[in-house]
């Protein structure tokens, strides 16, 4: 599974404390989600994203993400 | 989990090496001593179980592995509640694997007879060696697998 957390959370300036203390889960779980070594669940993901006020689809995707600003 | 020291996987994984060796070889020595004479037994056990007992005092005093290994399930999050439940599967599949073995030492090592009976002291040996085993594996291999980006 892919996604785009780190770059959303750098994007809102958190640290990854501050995510894991707002979506009540351990820093290290943050760093392998993010760096992909972690699918979290489905109630984790919801949470995360609404926490960024997105969608579950703008923060994991099963697809490589294209690059911020690609038109295709 | 706060205040935790953080070690490096191969500091990690040479703590856990000693620790198990130490251990054996302490223990091999302790419950041959008559053999090997009461210095050498009794003293060179002593020395093994404390270099043993030191690699588990830097493997888990001050990190979170014991506490990741028996901390209660609502104390995790669900990264590390199913990083502990593979470790007690590995666990179990380690130990189960071990009693086999030793059972079939056992069972053919007595139809052979090439086993002794054994000594009150090896039995307590035995007897500790398995207890201390089934209280530390699940921390311990959560120590040897875990890849965290912390360390």
């Amino acid at each position: 599974m892919f996604n785009r957390l780190a770059l959303y959370r750098t994007d809102r300036g958190l640290s990854r404390k501050d995510l894991a203390d707002a979506v009540a889960i351990n820093i290290q779980t943050v760093g392998y989600i993010e760096r992909g070594d972690y699918g979290p669940s489905l109630e984790l993901a919801l949470k995360i994203a609404e926490h960024f006020g997105v969608s579950v689809h703008a923060l994991f995707s099963l697809e490589p993400f294209k690059p911020l600003g690609d038109p295709s | 989990m706060k205040s935790e020291t953080t070690l490096s996987l191969p500091v990690r994984r040479a703590s856990i090496v000693v620790m198990f060796c130490a251990f054996i070889a302490g223990a091999l020595l302790f419950s041959n001593s008559d053999a090997v004479g009461p210095v050498l037994g009794l003293g060179g056990s002593i020395a093994l179980f404390a270099a043993s007992f030191a690699a588990f005092v830097v493997l888990f005093l001050r990190t979170r592995y014991w506490r990741w290994g028996n901390d209660p399930d609502e104390r995790l999050d669900e990264f590390h509640l199913a990083a502990r439940n593979r470790a007690y599967l590995n666990a179990y599949r380690g130990l189960a694997s071990l009693v086999l073995m030793a059972m079939l030492v056992a069972r053919i090592g007595g139809d052979l007879n090439l086993l002794g009976a054994l000594t009150g002291v090896q039995t307590d040996v035995a007897f500790w060696g398995a207890f201390v085993l089934i209280l530390i594996l699940p921390p311990t291999i959560l120590a040897w697998t875990d890849q965290s980006p912390a360390d």
